[in-house]
């Protein structure tokens, strides 16, 4: 269910390691951040494009709820493309 | 699906977002969709106007009279309109026929029965700019509730227009865009029964449905689509177990 989750914690729901995470499978997809942003508002993400990129890049904490849906947002762009 | 009567204006917005074939039929039905805002019976004009740093304007109107209006504002380069997209502040002429401003432009609205007016800008990305403008043919139509409305519903204008603009902009992933606003839209209806189920908050809801989608290996938004059309969720998934 989480392809890039790979050598974990295996505790899916902790939000640290997700935060991490979501950064660096980002940079890993080579995804461009509008189609993420995109995809994230399609399934009910709440934060603007700016505030996303600023997360992806360590440098803004975002709500845990938020963190969660642009994994999931990721998690389902890899599995194919329409939302 | 929701009753008619239970949309709120946001929904109506995002509808017409997804219904619009373009940008100047979406323009149109934001403007209506203002004027309806101040109740019905009321003779009151919505108008929507919309320039580009140095380009063309673009004018939705509720009605032919709101057009004529706003488009004798062009015709004098100024006017109340004008003044709240360009200077993207608030105006209010409580009486047209003892304003001192835009006194060429006021006599003329006079001619067309306009009593007094009020202009909100709408906060779009530059170098667009944008205000919602009302007309009415009574002196003093814009009461402080009528304003605080008026500034409320601009301020929800402001990002569904900002959607809009990119959907219909030069927008480099169009496809994308559209996919994404239909499944909001399915998300958003979701959440909303969800939270009316669970008598929860948003956070709340959303996790419900990302759990559901991660233990049945299925997407956010098909979970979303199923809950919208009537299909409950099992109880250990609708408990975040």
């Amino acid at each position: 269910m989480f392809p890039y989750e790979a050598g974990g914690s295996g505790q899916p729901d902790g939000s640290a390691h997700h935060s991490k995470g979501a950064a660096q499978r980002f940079r890993e997809a080579q995804l461009p951040l509008e189609k993420l942003w995109m995809y994230y508002y399609g399934i009910g993400g709440d934060i603007d494009e700016m505030s996303l990129d600023a997360f992806l890049h360590d440098a803004l904490d975002i709500p845990a709820a938020q963190v969660e849906l642009i994994s999931a947002a990721m998690t389902e762009m890899a599995e194919g493309d329409a939302p | 699906m929701a009753k008619e009567s239970t949309l709120t204006t946001s929904d109506r917005m995002q509808d017409l977002l997804l219904d619009s074939p373009g940008f100047p039929e979406f323009l149109l039905g934001l403007a209506t969709i203002s004027a309806s805002l101040l109740g019905p019976g009321r003779p009151f004009s919505c108008t929507i106007t919309m320039e580009r740093d140095g380009g063309p304007a673009t004018v939705a109107s509720s009605s032919e009279e709101g057009r004529r209006l706003d488009e004798t504002q062009y015709a004098f380069n100024d006017g109340p309109c004008l003044t709240a997209v360009r200077q993207q502040q608030l105006v209010r002429v409580p009486d047209l026929t003892s304003d001192e401003r835009w006194s060429d432009y006021l006599k003329a609205a006079v001619r067309e029965g306009v009593r007094s007016a009020l202009a909100v800008p709408i906060a779009v990305d530059l170098p667009v700019r944008a205000s919602l403008n009302c007309y009415a043919h009574t002196a003093g139509a814009f009461n402080e509730e009528t304003v605080e409305l008026l500034e409320q519903h601009a301020a929800s204008m402001s990002r569904v227009l900002r959607i809009a603009l990119r959907l219909h902009g030069a927008e480099v992933y169009p496809q994308h865009l559209r996919a994404a606003l239909k499944s909001r839209a399915v998300v958003d209806a979701a959440v909303s029964l969800i939270m009316l189920q669970h008598r929860g908050g948003r956070n709340g809801a959303l996790e419900i449905l990302r759990l559901a989608a991660t233990s049945s290996n299925r997407r956010i938004s098909e979970i979303a689509s199923d809950i919208v059309r009537g299909v409950r969720l099992p109880a250990h998934q609708a408990d975040g177990a």
